[in-house]
């Protein structure tokens, strides 16, 4: 593996924004080549305004962009039309409308860049389209109008053109925005590939900071008119950072970034409700108890069963093992002790072994001297 | 098997397609030769097929008055009408393509206004001075109207990102126009503006081969110009944004878009007035002959397309009511508003 980043797009001391006013400001940022690089940040930080900056639809406002040619970089002003269209190519998050124009016409737009003076595809340009169109699955659409299809569908015909123009950098907007979850991770799997297989540097906005995670290299985060955090995804997925990067109040709702989720603010209150459960058989009690309004406490569970993730978040108390440990009669003790406090006790399924031997003198006990007892099944 | 049917599937569109494209321009042209010669044949006079030839063909002698007629009147009429309705379609379908919008007609940027304003002025100031008015006269003024319109959206483009900025002033600039051509029309005589209002009608009446010569090559050249520009069209047939990024210049080209559509449609309204309708009305037919946009297919379509159906009003206005005239925009308002109607339609019932 190498450690040496080769970086394919620069920019350097950059402001950018509309006319003289700077959205994000002093942006320095070396993209890395061949990676999936995300730019991640809340409504209006300015992540459309940097991919405009880059793709040349808005002028910089300070500092420049240099795109890496051959062995030099380039500054992005000087690269001729054509060219920068051979380099870059683009796919926005803007509902295309077009009129009569088929699937495949579309697509063969893609070739724009290395047809002649008329726009003729020469025999290697329909190659090209042939297979970019079977590697798409859009054998059936070919001859479909554009304009009838669905915005899945329709999604995955620009990506395809934007193939076809044979990019180094393929830059998107918000790419997923219209899709259907089925549709986005489809969409989402044929990006890495792309960056795996074929080495395309690729550039793109997210909103759903899961999916970001889960897909990126690395990370560029934009609030408050700056570049907030810029690194490697698992430096900048912390606990602490997408919280602070969203403004999301960390004790009441947060992204837990070890699950990739967000869960619901937690049930406060006295818990009269306890729930006995360990290997993951507890999250859907949780979340109905939660659903409901109900405050409850999570009984025994092991550091490292799931259910303890879970109850960290919604429960109102539990008690904790550590992992591989096994249960002390203190801990018993205080079982017991919460079990007469409570009004309803739900059992769920357990699963015993060497060393939650004990649990059994807790589910006794709760058989005999609680007050109400739910088997679940 | 899949394979195998896909194949078919793909042959047969493309085999569709180009018997489509096929029995269009055929149909257009035979369609183009048989309005002609029913133009020159037809008219108000009464002039036998066997004297046409005889004119035609310099065979025998004929009388004068019949072979002014044919020759002076009906052929450089005709030929007017082919040529002007040819720009004023291409002028429409490409403003059409450029505002992303089937009802954007050659007109929408104010051009018309802009000449009827300066038609008003100079009939005003000529017949008071002059008392009368050349036609030449009242060409150039409209001309010029015409172009001074174009001047100042051209100059508004350039400063303008959004192209719903552009129509908006657009449409401002033609009803500024409006009002001071109003304006003057209060302040003039009766007899002064009395044609004023015929003019605005349009009417390819008033042709001779002298105009019809400049036309055919003003039309001419930036037909072809056009043509050439196919392939950034129909880049900007995909959005703007993506025509950016595949490599057009979408500030210049946008500029020369306007230009072009504008000069075609200065071009028919300095000669023939105002003629509503044809902008509008036969791109939408051609494409629903055609089925397609390509550009390179598409503008020679319209153009012949807008040639048959300029000729076909203005064989009507001439014969329907004949010796008398109806005025071509009312023709062209009769044929092409259903048109129009029935494409709004269609469009709002696929869009629902």
């Amino acid at each position: 593996m190498s450690t040496e980043k080769v970086c394919c797009i620069k920019l350097d001391n950059v402001d950018v924004g509309y006319g003289s006013k700077a959205i994000v400001q002093k942006i320095n940022i070396d993209i890395t080549k061949g990676k999936i690089t995300v730019i991640i940040g809340p409504n209006g930080a300015g992540k459309s305004t940097i991919l405009k900056s880059i793709i040349r639809q808005l002028k910089t406002i300070k500092g420049g962009i240099y795109v890496q040619d051959e062995n030099e970089y380039k500054k992005l002003e000087t690269i001729p039309k054509n060219d920068f269209a051979k380099k870059v190519s683009v796919m926005l998050t803007n509902k295309v409308s077009t009129e009569l124009m088929t699937v495949k016409e579309v697509i063969e737009m893609g070739r724009y860049p290395y047809t002649g003076q008329f726009g003729m595809l020469k025999d290697s340009d329909k190659e090209i389209v042939q297979q970019t169109i079977r590697n798409f699955e859009l054998e059936d659409l070919e001859y479909m109008d554009f304009n009838k299809i669905s915005d899945g569908q329709k999604q995955r015909v620009l990506l395809a053109r934007a193939l076809c123009q044979n990019p180094e950098i393929l830059i998107l907007d918000e790419p997923t925005s219209f899709l259907d979850i089925k549709h986005k991770i489809s969409l989402l799997q044929t990006l890495r590939s792309l960056a795996k297989k074929r080495g395309i540097t690729i550039i793109m906005t997210l909103h759903e900071v899961e999916l970001a995670q889960k897909i990126s290299d690395e990370v560029i985060c934009v609030k408050n008119k700056s570049i907030f955090k810029y690194g490697k995804t698992n430096e900048v997925f912390s606990e602490d950072t997408i919280n602070r990067l969203y403004d999301i109040n960390e004790n009441e709702i947060g992204y837990d970034p070890v699950f990739s989720t967000v869960e619901f603010s937690r049930v406060t209150g006295e818990p009269k409700i306890m729930v006995l459960s360990n290997c993951g058989k507890g999250i859907d009690i949780y979340r109905q108890l939660q659903k409901e309004g109900v405050p409850f406490h999570a009984g025994i569970v092991y550091k490292n069963d799931i259910d303890y993730n879970l109850a960290q978040k919604l429960a109102v108390d539990y008690i904790e093992i550590a992992p591989f440990e096994k249960i002390t009669d203190e801990d018993v003790l205080c079982a017991k002790k919460k079990i007469d406090k409570m009004d309803k006790i739900i059992l769920l399924p357990l699963t015993y072994g060497d060393s939650n031997a004990k649990l059994k003198e807790v589910v006794e006990y709760a058989k005999n001297k609680a007050k109400k007892l739910i088997c679940v099944p | 098997m899949k394979t195998e049917n896909m194949k078919k599937k793909k042959t047969d569109y493309n085999a569709r397609q180009r018997i489509r494209c096929f029995f269009v321009f055929v149909g257009l042209i035979l369609l183009l030769t048989g309005l002609a010669l029913l133009n020159i044949c037809v008219g108000s006079t009464e002039i036998s097929t066997k004297s046409i030839i005889d004119i035609l063909f310099g065979l025998k002698k004929v009388s004068e008055t019949q072979k002014s007629i044919i020759l002076d009147i009906r052929i450089p009429r005709m030929l007017e009408a082919l040529l002007l309705g040819g720009a004023l379609s291409v002028s429409g379908f490409l403003l059409q393509t450029f505002f992303h919008n089937p009802i954007a007609g050659p007109y929408v940027l104010g051009i018309s206004s802009g000449a009827k304003m300066f038609v008003a002025f100079t009939l005003i100031v000529f017949l008071k001075k002059f008392a009368y008015v050349n036609s030449i006269t009242l060409v150039m003024a409209a001309f010029l109207g015409s172009l001074t319109v174009i001047f100042f959206i051209l100059l508004v483009s350039n400063r303008v990102k959004n192209m719903s900025s552009l129509l908006v002033a657009g449409i401002m600039i033609g009803y500024i126009c409006s009002a001071i051509t109003d304006f003057l029309t209060t302040f003039a005589a009766d007899e002064d503006i009395v044609n004023l209002h015929g003019w605005s009608q349009g009417s390819f009446s008033g042709s001779n081969l002298d105009s019809v010569c400049f036309i055919a090559i003003l039309v001419g050249i930036v037909f072809v110009i056009v043509w050439f520009l196919s392939k950034p069209i129909g880049a900007l047939q995909l959005g703007e944004e993506y025509a950016q990024t595949m490599g057009v210049d979408v500030r210049k080209f946008k500029v020369v878009i306007i230009l072009l559509s504008s000069l075609l449609s200065a071009c028919v309204t300095a000669f023939a007035g105002p003629i509503s309708f044809v902008g509008i009305a036969v791109p939408y037919l051609i494409k629903f002959l055609l089925k397609t946009v390509k550009p390179i297919l598409i503008l020679p379509a319209i153009f012949l397309g807008g040639g048959v159906f300029c000729m076909g009003c203005d064989f009507v206005s001439r014969v329907a009511l004949a010796p008398s005239e109806i005025n071509i925009s009312t023709v062209t308002s009769i044929f092409g508003a259903p048109v129009v109607i029935v494409m709004l339609i269609s469009r709002n019932a696929r869009r629902g």
